[in-house]
């Protein structure tokens, strides 16, 4: 039986970048709706698109963690444990 | 007359974060224009007319990086006071982009306070040296309309001569002189000499 592929650094790494995104997506998105609605007037239409894409920005970043977790779970140290059992 | 919003270019190829940074600058009376790659700032013509400062994401793995746009630009004279956007500490890189006219480094994801304070510095000073060259502009306009006289008694007053000094000079009357000052004051749209050697230091330092 084969141990599942070890992550690398670099993969590591690569994954880490993709969950930057989504992160800075939510960030400025709710800066962003914060000064769209201490506008005058408020401009409630930009802000519900805001809320929206924080949404679905959230959803992706989840995937992501998602991702890494599996990496890491599968990463080095139990490959390690495994080859000493 | 109020000062027109800004132009900001953002080049980001996630198109979920060039958005939100859309939405942000907009909230704060900026005109955003947005760019998924660096091929399409250089493809937009309207661009490089435009003076505004630049938002650039320095990790595209997709086309072209967001050093080799800044190359680019500086190569056909497009440059923009740019803000570069990383999401790890790139140091070698950050050097290259400040050679290339980086002026600002935020690591994402970025505050809004921070990206908007790097904006006001970014364009601070090319917005100073636009309202100096209009003065200047108008100045020379201005100094245009002069008569050889009063240009001639405008300069022996700037070399602080009194009037009557200057009436000697010119060989005129004292009246004379004063008349001609009258007359500059009218073209030069002021009220007095030090406001009219103003507009005309603003000229002849030019030169």
């Amino acid at each position: 039986m084969t141990a599942p592929p070890r992550s690398s650094g670099s993969d590591i790494r690569a994954i880490l970048h993709q969950l930057g995104q989504p992160l800075s997506a939510i960030l400025s998105n709710a800066q962003a709706v914060k000064r769209l609605l201490a506008s005058d007037p408020a401009d409630v239409p930009e802000a519900r698109a805001a809320l929206g894409d924080i949404i679905a920005q959230s959803k992706q970043a989840a995937k992501i963690f998602r991702r890494l977790e599996a990496q890491v779970c599968a990463g080095p140290e139990s490959g390690d444990r495994r080859a000493e059992s | 007359m109020g000062e027109r919003p800004a132009v900001i270019y953002v080049v980001d190829d996630n198109v979920a974060c060039r958005t939100a940074l859309g939405r942000l600058l907009r909230a704060e009376h900026y005109l955003p224009r947005l760019y998924g790659s660096g091929e399409e700032l250089i493809g937009d013509a309207s661009a490089a007319e435009v003076p505004g400062c630049l938002i650039l994401d320095l990790a595209m793995p997709g086309g072209m990086c967001g050093l080799e746009l800044l190359e680019r630009l500086a190569a056909a004279g497009r440059q923009h006071p740019t803000i570069i956007l990383t999401a790890c500490s790139e140091p070698e890189r950050a050097f290259r982009a400040g050679r290339l006219g980086a002026c600002e480094f935020l690591r994402k994801p970025i505050s809004d306070i921070e990206l908007l304070r790097a904006i006001q510095n970014a364009i601070a000073p090319s917005r100073s040296r636009n309202v100096a060259d209009a003065r200047r502009r108008r100045a020379r306009e201005l100094v245009r309309t002069l008569s050889a006289r009063e240009r001639q008694t405008l300069a022996l007053l700037k070399d602080s001569r009194s009037r009557k000094e200057a009436a000697i000079e010119i060989g005129v009357e004292l009246s004379t002189v004063k008349y001609y000052c009258d007359n500059a004051f009218k073209k030069l749209e002021v009220h007095s000499l030090h406001a009219a050697l103003d507009i005309w230091d603003a000229v002849t330092d030019g030169n």
